[in-house]
């Protein structure tokens, strides 16, 4: 975690307000379109049977994937690091002379740091969906999985697109609008990420409300996808259910504006669409979650959003308090097992109230408060707090002994001094009553 | 040569380390293949369809003809740039093809049919529409026969279950393009058209229609 990040957000009343009426809305939005989708609970069940059974068989439908993604014309490029990934990107993009790139919303491109790679190797890169393009020429990183530019104020915006101050959130999309359509007509190469990859039909979905996606993946002569390679299902017909959770459990809309199912590249008799396809499956990590059989789910995460939205802790941090791309309860139990050496990364699953709001609106059912109580149980702790807390335990189970330390109650508040400074600077205990619950029995009943 | 073998390579790394991660297994068997069938073929599809775009912020509106379609389009294009698709009943509403990708960039309404509607979501789905068409121009106009309204995801499904087999591109489109990325504000036509406009035709049923009292 990043404590500054947090001082600095808890103190902007500004910044807070802005974070918990996004998700606010967002979480409305869920929550009502999900109660009108009948058999819901079903559809949750079922996805999340058809994820567990392909993340179990991963390599079998990876090659089912690209059998038939090249039978249709496309590639498939294996990366087994963000470095190969992005070098396959930008190797393509010099040996067909291509200087300008389309990009629409991808959080696997994020992870990988896509754009300052083509930016160094002198190829621009322009993010299209209207929330990045204002994240990138504010040079920051998104601050929500589906919402990236959730925390600029509409003046923020107008000042990153040169706009009037006052601008009206239309007049400055209008703006953007013009100033995209040209990169779309000039771009040699357009990418996009991949909400699911379909494995008997050889195909890359994408969902989207703007367009950009569709754009990116349609206008320039090359379309290059980036994913994950866990984002795979079996079938097409796997998508009735599929999409119907997505964009619920997103935003609540009952299927997003633009969903593409793309199979390779323009066929023989087609009016439009890119003359090459490329589809850039990404390991970076994933494998090593693959191994571990407790917290393989992770894997199955549709990157909807919802476990932000409904997290208590999300609300009040904001997106840039977690030190990676993947914030949010899914960031807490994705960023530790990615990045298994960051000192930050190993203290993410004690940032949770374990209150359970991310799994029960997990759309694919990842038991997400299950494995926080993993991490915290293998983690490494201090042996003083190990002592102190097999002490409280077995004070807790023995009445009598409990009744022994009866006047610790006296003192009220624990001593901010020695190892319980630290401990404590980090947690409000609450005031205690004059006097106990078992004081209270006694002169009550008692008498 | 080079980038082949190399690409050769890191395939059966990927490959052999999901292999060693998850140990001998069975040969898969998928869970069943889940489509809802118990919606089909109502006669309120018409209606449900209308109803669904229309609180996107498209606009529905049904004739019985070509040519009623065409009287109704007529004084709304003129002296509008148009481009529109090779599809029968787009020719047989009076619009001759032109979709080029000038044409479209130049546009100002696109028109197409569509091969699929789904009524429950209010969504227009193109297997066979120039991609562009539905995109570039800031208006869109869909000329569709009234059969191809039908319950759902789970019956464009259930009609194709395949979709690479038919095309490289199918494509749903539900309402207009829309973005709430300042403020959270709704804002439409951020980079596809902001503006849709169904006109379903063909007579049928309209008891549903004008029991709601209609347009």
């Amino acid at each position: 975690m990043k404590l500054a990040q947090i001082e600095q957000t808890l103190g902007d009343p500004r910044l807070q307000k802005a974070i918990y009426s996004a998700t606010a809305r967002l979480a409305d939005g869920r929550r009502k379109s999900v109660a009108d989708l009948a058999g819901y609970q079903d559809l949750r069940e079922r996805a999340n049977q058809i994820k567990k059974h392909t993340i179990e068989h991963l390599d079998f439908y990876l090659e089912e994937l690209e059998r038939n993604l090249v039978a249709r014309g496309g590639q498939v490029i294996w990366a087994n690091t963000a470095e190969e990934a992005r070098d396959f990107v930008s190797g393509l993009a010099r040996e067909r002379g291509v200087k300008l790139v389309v990009k629409s919303k991808s959080m696997t491109s994020e992870e990988i740091h896509l754009n300052d790679h083509l930016e160094h190797a002198g190829i621009e890169a322009v993010e299209t969906d209207l929330g990045e393009y204002i994240i990138q020429l504010a040079h920051e990183k998104p601050y929500h999985i589906i919402a990236p530019a959730l925390h600029k104020t509409r003046e923020q915006v107008a000042e990153a697109l040169h706009a009037d101050r006052d601008a009206s959130p239309e007049r400055l999309t209008a703006i953007a609008r013009a100033a995209l359509r040209e990169k779309f007509l000039a771009a040699g190469i357009g990418i996009t990420g991949a909400n699911f990859l379909v494995a008997d039909a050889g195909a890359v979905v994408i969902v989207e409300n703007e367009g950009n996606a569709r754009l990116s993946s349609s206008a320039p002569a090359i379309h290059i996808a980036i994913a994950g390679m866990e984002k795979i299902i079996p079938r097409a017909q796997d998508l009735a259910i599929f999409l119907k959770l997505l964009a619920r459990s997103a935003t609540g809309q009952p299927l997003s504006v633009y969903t593409s199912f793309l199979a390779g590249p323009r066929r023989a008799g087609e009016a439009d669409g890119p003359g090459e396809f490329y589809l850039v499956l990404v390991d970076n990590g994933r494998t090593r979650v693959l191994a571990d059989r407790e917290k393989r789910q992770s894997l199955y995460c549709i990157r909807c959003g919802a476990c932000l939205n409904n997290c208590p802790v999300y609300r009040k941090i904001g997106g840039y308090s977690y030190p990676w791309v993947y914030s949010g309860p899914i960031g807490k139990i994705l960023t530790p097992q990615f990045m298994p050496d960051s000192k930050g990364a190993q203290w993410l699953p004690f940032a949770s109230s374990l209150c359970g709001a991310c799994g029960e609106v997990c759309p694919v059912k990842i038991e997400i408060p299950k494995i926080l109580l993993e991490f915290r149980r293998d983690s490494a702790k201090p042996p003083a707090e190990k002592a102190a807390f097999r002490i409280f335990s077995w004070v807790m189970r023995h009445p009598a002994a409990y009744e022994k330390f009866r006047w610790l109650r006296r003192l009220r508040r624990l001593p901010a001094a020695g190892p319980l400074k630290a401990w404590l600077s980090q947690r409000d205990l609450p005031e205690l009553p004059a006097r106990s619950f078992r004081e209270e029995w006694r002169r009550r009943v008692r008498g | 040569m080079k980038r082949a073998g190399k690409k050769i390579s890191a395939r059966e790394q990927m490959l052999g380390r999901v292999r060693a991660a998850l140990g001998k297994r069975e040969t898969p068997v998928a869970p069943p293949v889940y489509l809802n069938k118990t919606v089909k073929s109502d006669a309120g599809f018409v209606e449900t369809f209308r109803q669904a775009l229309t609180a996107l912020g498209g606009s529905v509106v049904e004739v019985d003809t070509p040519e009623q379609a065409r009287a109704y389009l007529e004084p709304k294009l003129a002296g509008v740039r148009v481009a529109a698709s090779d599809t029968a009943l787009v020719r047989a509403c009076g619009f001759a093809a032109d979709f080029s990708r000038a044409s479209c960039a130049a546009a100002e309404i696109g028109i197409t049919s569509a091969d699929f509607a789904l009524a429950d979501t209010g969504t227009l789905v193109f297997l066979s529409e120039p991609r562009l068409l539905s995109l570039l121009p800031p208006r869109h106009i869909a000329i569709i026969e009234r059969a191809k309204i039908i319950a759902g995801l789970d019956e464009l499904f259930e009609r194709v279950p395949q979709p690479a087999a038919v095309a490289s591109s199918m494509v749903l489109v539900t309402g207009p393009s829309r973005t709430a990325d300042i403020e959270m504000r709704l804002v439409r036509g951020v980079h596809g058209p902001g503006e849709i406009l169904v006109l379903i035709v063909g007579s049928g049923t309209r008891s549903t229609r004008d029991a709601s009292g209609g347009t």
